[in-house]
């Protein structure tokens, strides 16, 4: 399959897309503000697929090459479209943005990743890369230019509201809050 | 600091592990964009196949040119003619000779003639025709009718006293059957002869037989008022959403029923179709006609939806009177948005007898232009609706909401010629449908528009 699609061939290129579209269509869609986006940038990152196959080395695993070109592409639509221009700080962030109570009754995966997409573009963003990517925020920082430090507090607020939401659901079990000690009692 | 608070590794191990689980089918269209990026020269090349379309219909009507004058004394040569021709004129007298014109530059047709030249080319002796008709030659009347006519080519001029000695002497099956005089074989020359029987001059008096000339005009065809013809229209059908899709006005005030639907709710794809029909065309003069049109045509359109579990969905209707009231469906067909996406076909069987204008904008020996327009009433006879609900999420299903007759527009263009002794149009044509194609207790409001070409013989 790699190699016909070395050659450009169409049939190669259509076996690796329908092997491989769903998940990817998966990760686009947690970036995405709408399907129709999801598809789109799923539509751009194929094409870069099979436009730069000739550097996919065979020192890894291939899915994970394709999904970070899909998450790079992404990243990279958002940035053109200026879409981080809606991210909010914390303390304006409970209930603003977060209308949970459109999302549809469907399966526990689905609905962490609606809880996701649920969150101001810049903190599912930082999210997404940190916590599902395994990006460090130095690396998080290079690519959506921002500090360091920024890439974690967006982190942190964003954890935060995803979960409550998720506490909410009964998907996640509220953490026991740890004691602190005071001295001398 | 807010993350101690936090077991870090298991929250964000949790969520990678319902992540990577979560899969969506992406719809058609994103292969077929990837697919024509990385292979752009093979997708249907509708642009080149218009070109080709244009260009045979070009070559068509070049190579069927036909480059005789048709002149309004035209007639058709037949055997009846000839005949009659032949006992009205008596042999041997010096006024019925017949000559062979010579061709000027600017060829006209010679006074008092209403004949058709008819040109005689030499006959190979040594041929089989020759020799198997023994003394007769065969002329094929139907090439020598055909034959250009060249001005300033030379003819000679043949004179020949008699109908005796005129090579034609009547029509078998469309070929011209002379006999052979004596001398006819070397007084066929090299070049072709063009002869025109000429009328008889002195026999003017009453009483005496009709010329030649009055003969044959009793034949001339005149170009006739009424034709008929009958068409072919591939079309591609797309659907049009105007109305009040979120509000419905009650009795007493505007009241707001449903969350305002956009339009790009619907995913909806053209399909293509097909009309079927027959016209008559009733020449008002040179320019205008009057068409009556009876057409059969199938049109329709694919929504997408998607299948889910059970669920109800709503369509809020008024009455004609006024009270707002619900209908509830049963339905397993989301809006398109989720996964499983299936294709929803709404399509419509109907019959429609349209009137119409057409005009001649432009003609030539071999070609004409026309534009025309007209509406007419239609009759549904078999058709589905899959209707968005009225909160947008389903798709429901009620026929009984569709019209039953409807009334469309159309307006088009096409190019006549002729080949194979037809008389062919083709040309691009829109149809619009001006009723809504549901009943007016929906809000929504559909129109379909049909873009086709349409192919048309007539003889």
């Amino acid at each position: 399959m790699l190699n016909g699609c070395l050659e450009n061939l169409a049939i190669a290129q259509e076996e690796l897309y329908k092997r491989f579209s769903p998940r990817m269509l998966g990760v686009c869609y947690r970036y995405a503000k709408n399907r129709g986006d999801a598809e789109d940038m799923l539509q751009e990152g194929f094409i870069k697929v099979f436009s730069q196959i000739h550097q996919f080395r065979n020192d890894g695993v291939f899915e994970g090459w394709v999904r970070r070109i899909m998450v790079h592409t992404c990243i990279n639509i958002l940035k053109k479209n200026k879409k981080f221009a809606d991210s909010v700080d914390i303390t304006n962030a409970s209930g603003k943005y977060l209308n949970e109570y459109n999302i549809p009754s469907i399966l526990q995966a689905k609905e962490v990743v609606e809880c996701i997409r649920l969150l101001p573009i810049g903190y599912r963003t930082v999210l997404n890369l940190y916590a599902i990517e395994g990006f460090s925020h130095r690396e998080i920082g290079s690519i959506l230019e921002i500090e360091e430090s920024t890439s974690r507090s967006q982190y942190t607020r964003a954890r935060v509201l995803l979960e409550g939401m998720l506490v909410k659901r009964k998907i996640l079990h509220k953490p026991r809050e740890k004691v602190k000690m005071v001295s001398g009692i | 600091m807010i993350d101690e608070l936090f077991d870090m590794t298991d929250f964000e191990q949790s969520l990678k592990e319902h992540v990577d689980d979560f899969t969506l089918v992406p719809s058609k269209k994103v292969w077929q964009g990837i697919y024509n990026t990385m292979h752009p020269g093979r997708r249907w090349p509708s642009i080149p196949m218009a070109f080709m379309l244009l260009l045979s219909l070009l070559g068509i009507t070049y190579l069927n040119t036909s480059t005789i004058q048709q002149s309004p004394n035209e007639i058709n040569l037949n055997s009846k003619n000839l005949s009659s021709t032949s006992n009205g004129i008596e042999n041997n007298s010096p006024a019925n000779h017949l000559t062979v014109a010579s061709i000027n530059k600017q060829y006209t047709t010679p006074a008092n003639s209403s004949l058709v030249p008819i040109i005689l080319n030499k006959v190979n002796s040594n041929s089989d025709e020759f020799q198997n008709n023994g003394n007769q030659f065969i002329t094929d009347n139907k090439n020598a009718q055909q034959q250009p006519i060249i001005p300033g080519q030379e003819f000679v001029q043949k004179t020949v006293n008699s109908f005796d000695q005129l090579p034609i002497i009547g029509l078998e099956n469309e070929m011209l059957v002379n006999k052979k005089s004596k001398n006819f074989e070397t007084e066929l020359l090299e070049k072709p002869a063009i002869i025109f029987p000429v009328p008889v001059a002195q026999n003017n008096s009453d009483g005496q037989k009709k010329s030649a000339a009055s003969n044959m005009a009793k034949s001339i065809k005149k170009a006739p008022k009424i034709t008929f013809s009958y068409f072919i229209m591939p079309t591609v059908t797309n659907a049009y959403f105007t109305g009040n899709e979120g509000k419905i006005k009650d009795e007493s005030s505007i009241i707001t029923i449903n969350p305002k639907i956009p339009r790009s709710t619907r995913i909806v794809n053209a399909q293509l179709g097909l009309r079927l029909g027959g016209q008559v065309e009733y020449r008002l003069n040179s320019k205008f006609q009057v068409l009556l049109m009876g057409q059969a045509s199938y049109s329709g359109y694919t929504v997408i939806s998607n299948e889910e579990k059970l669920a109800t969905g709503k369509l809020t209707l008024q009455d004609k009177s006024g009270p707002v009231y619900t209908k509830a469906y049963f339905t397993s067909y989301g809006n398109g948005k989720g996964e499983n996406q299936v294709p929803l076909k709404n399509y419509s069987i109907q019959v429609s007898l349209p009137i119409g204008i057409q005009y001649e904008i432009w003609k030539n020996k071999s070609a004409a232009i026309f534009v025309n327009a007209g509406a007419g009433p239609s009759f549904v006879l078999k058709s589905n609706a899959h209707l968005l609900s009225s909160d947008g999420r389903n798709y429901v299903d009620d026929q009984s909401l569709m019209r039953k007759s409807n009334y469309a527009g159309f307006l088009g263009t096409n190019i006549q010629f002729h080949a194979k002794n037809l008389k062919w149009r083709i040309g691009p044509t829109i149809s619009y449908q001006l009723l809504s194609s549901y009943e007016d207790i929906y809000p929504v409001k559909e129109h379909l528009i049909d873009y086709g070409i349409k192919i048309g013989i007539s003889k």
